[in-house]
């Protein structure tokens, strides 16, 4: 196995974050940070964190970092705490419409941090005290967001209706038809399935 | 004649989200007055150079089976650094410095831990994190050098 240096665990991050972030001046900033790494200790490691921090923070879609993150194959747990932060950041912007979504990422985010502790032992208590407060954070923030939301719910239709109609049906308003389709990963928006999930209201 | 329900009204006291409860209240407010008293002058000049830094004791305690808990918990939201929401029985909550907190424990009073809390309202310029992202980024922001100093340790 390739051994997995700080600049290793950068380059992997650049090129995450060149996939997740449009933004310029997020890239630019980014490409500050790679120049840090070379620094070197505790400032190289500061980097990294900080580069975790900001693909969390300026992706372009939040909800697909996590999965994102899953694909690159690093197993150092100086990359799985970079990784932890990274989802923190994240999940406390995705949007969830319903409470199940909320409540799925909060799983997600509690599962992944378990994984972290085991590994990042290693690095001592003030390490795995501030992976903690990070996680807790983020699942209080979930939780919260995850009681605000409606619950999503099963709708049965006898016969399949275009997403316009049953959004009109539903809520009163067909232009809440593309979330009904989006959710439901639905390639013919004019012929619904029979059976769907959508946001109770 | 009906008289208010005062225990109803009244806020549970708290600072950082850690909750006591109060026995008494002394918020200080004031102007910062110079008076300038003339040589062989009949009338006193008073100057009003604006207003003076908002200071607030509180007896505060803690108490029941687990009031030793509930004690440490407090201390630890007055010993942490920044301003944080301080909600007093009367006052909506504004931004404070916890400046001292002192324990009275006593021992022919088991279960009763009185503190002697003292605040200063924070500056216009102090605000603390309501948001989640907000506050993500305070909790990042404030281990990031002592988790990289420990890691750079271990590598």
């Amino acid at each position: 196995m390739m051994e997995q240096t700080v600049e290793n665990l950068g380059a992997s991050l650049g090129s995450l974050a060149r996939e997740l972030i449009t933004s310029p001046e997020d890239l630019a900033e980014i490409d500050v940070l790679m120049v840090t790494l070379q620094v070197g200790g505790a400032t190289a490691i500061a980097a990294l964190l900080q580069m975790a921090q900001l693909i969390g923070e300026a992706a372009d879609d939040a909800s697909a970092v996590p999965a994102a993150l899953d694909r690159v194959s690093a197993e150092s747990p100086l990359w799985l705490v970079a990784c932890l932060a990274t989802a923190c950041f994240a999940a406390t912007r995705a949007d969830y419409p319903s409470r199940q979504d909320a409540q799925a990422a909060r799983s997600a985010i509690s599962a992944r941090a378990d994984i972290v502790y085991d590994s990042a032992g290693i690095f001592g208590a003030e390490v795995i005290a501030w992976l903690v407060s990070l996680a807790g954070v983020t699942v209080v923030r979930l939780s919260g967001t995850a009681a605000e939301r409606s619950p999503a719910v099963r709708v049965e239709t006898g016969v399949s209706l275009p997403s316009t109609l049953l959004a009109y049906d539903l809520y009163g308003s067909a232009s809440r038809a593309g979330e009904i389709v989006d959710r439901n990963r639905i390639a013919t928006s004019l012929v619904m399935p029979v059976s769907f999930e959508a946001v109770a209201e | 004649m009906a008289t208010r329900d005062w225990a109803k009204t009244l806020r549970r006291a708290s600072f950082r989200g850690v909750s006591f409860w109060v026995d008494a209240e002394e918020p200080e407010v004031g102007r910062r007055v110079v008076v300038h008293e003339t040589s062989g002058g009949e009338v006193v000049l008073t100057e009003d150079m604006g207003a003076r830094s908002k200071t607030v004791f509180v007896e505060a305690y803690v108490a029941g089976d687990l009031a030793d808990f509930a004690g440490h918990a407090l201390e630890a939201a007055c010993g942490a650094p920044d301003a944080s929401l301080l909600i007093l029985p009367m006052d909506p909550g504004e931004a404070a410095h916890c400046t001292s907190c002192a324990r009275n424990r006593r021992k022919d009073r088991n279960g009763f831990i009185a503190y002697r809390l003292e605040f200063i309202r924070a500056g216009g310029g102090i605000s603390f994190a309501a948001s989640g992202l907000g506050q993500l980024r305070q909790a990042f922001a404030s281990g990031v050098a002592a988790v990289a100093a420990a890691v750079a340790a271990q590598i």
